[in-house]
């Protein structure tokens, strides 16, 4: 993996994103493994340029669109609309954690100048079906575990939340130490927030 | 492409550009704007900035794709910066 990189991946990071990779194509709590491969296709397609969701995949293939491209421009009245034709809030929800990740793995791949991961064979297990049984829809437009905030935005569905803290951990800070505005590894804590608001800016996001 | 000056900070030009070349729009590589940084700061650096732009794509996307809210405690931040988080679109 990352083999033709021009630059080298840090090897924890590079860890990481060989277990997100893993993660991200086997089957997952709602979707199969076939599904979750299309939600990737499709963002995938919606960053390669195409204008308009893939319409063989339906109400999902929207949500993986829009989720790549302009989840900045999602409002509930959106979802609501995804949910009216069928794609209920968990199947979104998984979605959503699909193509987050996804970004990362396919920004860093690409920022080290290596070749895009490619799909592996389709391993047909079913999926896992396992929720938080205590997730309900509170503050956000998808179940949640309580009142939920980033990095939690995902634990309804708990193998995704925690498979974005096991990437976002590695690639940003430990989270004992987000508070600590001494931090100093190859960057400085300065630097490392500088290139979050920054990218955030640059995506419209607010949080 | 966004605009505005570099922050006061080792390597803020620097800093820019990559994030600006790679975190705008769809992941590509960001060849020149990378070598950069690797001449001012080091390839270490370069593929530790990497990393923390590729993980606000993914942040930036969860966090929009629930329709999360701001979180209480940053409400005074971003007063201060000029918008309510409680009248936010969303």
């Amino acid at each position: 993996m990352l083999v033709d990189a021009v630059l080298p991946p840090d090897p924890q990071r590079l860890a990481a994103l060989t277990r997100a990779w893993d993660q991200l194509t086997a089957p997952g709590v709602e979707l199969t493994a076939t599904e979750r491969h299309q939600v990737i296709k499709d963002a995938r397609a919606a960053w390669a340029g195409a204008s308009q969701p893939n319409p063989a995949s339906g109400v999902a293939g929207e949500a993986a669109h829009w989720v790549a491209i302009d989840a900045e421009g999602l409002r509930a009245e959106v979802v609501a609309d995804f949910e009216a034709r069928g794609l209920d809030r968990w199947r979104y929800l998984e979605i959503v954690g699909i193509v987050s990740r996804l970004a990362n793995v396919d920004f860093y791949v690409a920022g080290l100048g290596a070749t895009m991961l490619a799909l592996p064979a389709v391993d047909h297990t079913p999926p896992t079906g396992r929720r938080d049984p205590a997730a309900v829809i509170s503050n956000m437009w998808v179940p949640t575990v309580g009142r939920s905030f980033a990095p939690h935005v995902l634990d309804a569905l708990p193998a995704e939340g925690e498979a974005l803290r096991d990437i976002h951990e590695p690639m940003y800070v430990n989270f004992g130490s987000i508070g600590d505005g001494h931090l100093v590894d190859v960057l400085t804590k300065s630097q490392i927030e500088f290139l979050a608001s920054r990218s955030s800016y640059l995506n419209e996001c607010f949080y | 492409m966004a605009t505005g000056a570099a922050p006061d900070l080792p390597f803020g030009a620097e800093l820019v550009a990559l994030t600006d070349a790679l975190g705008s729009g769809a992941p590509s590589d960001p060849a020149a704007e990378r070598q950069r940084l690797v001449d001012a700061a080091g390839p270490e650096a370069a593929e530790r900035a990497i990393g923390v732009i590729a993980t606000f794509q993914m942040m930036n996307r969860a966090l929009d794709g629930v329709g999360a809210p701001v979180n209480p405690h940053l409400h005074p931040f971003a007063i201060e910066l000029g918008f309510d988080p409680n009248h936010l679109p969303r």
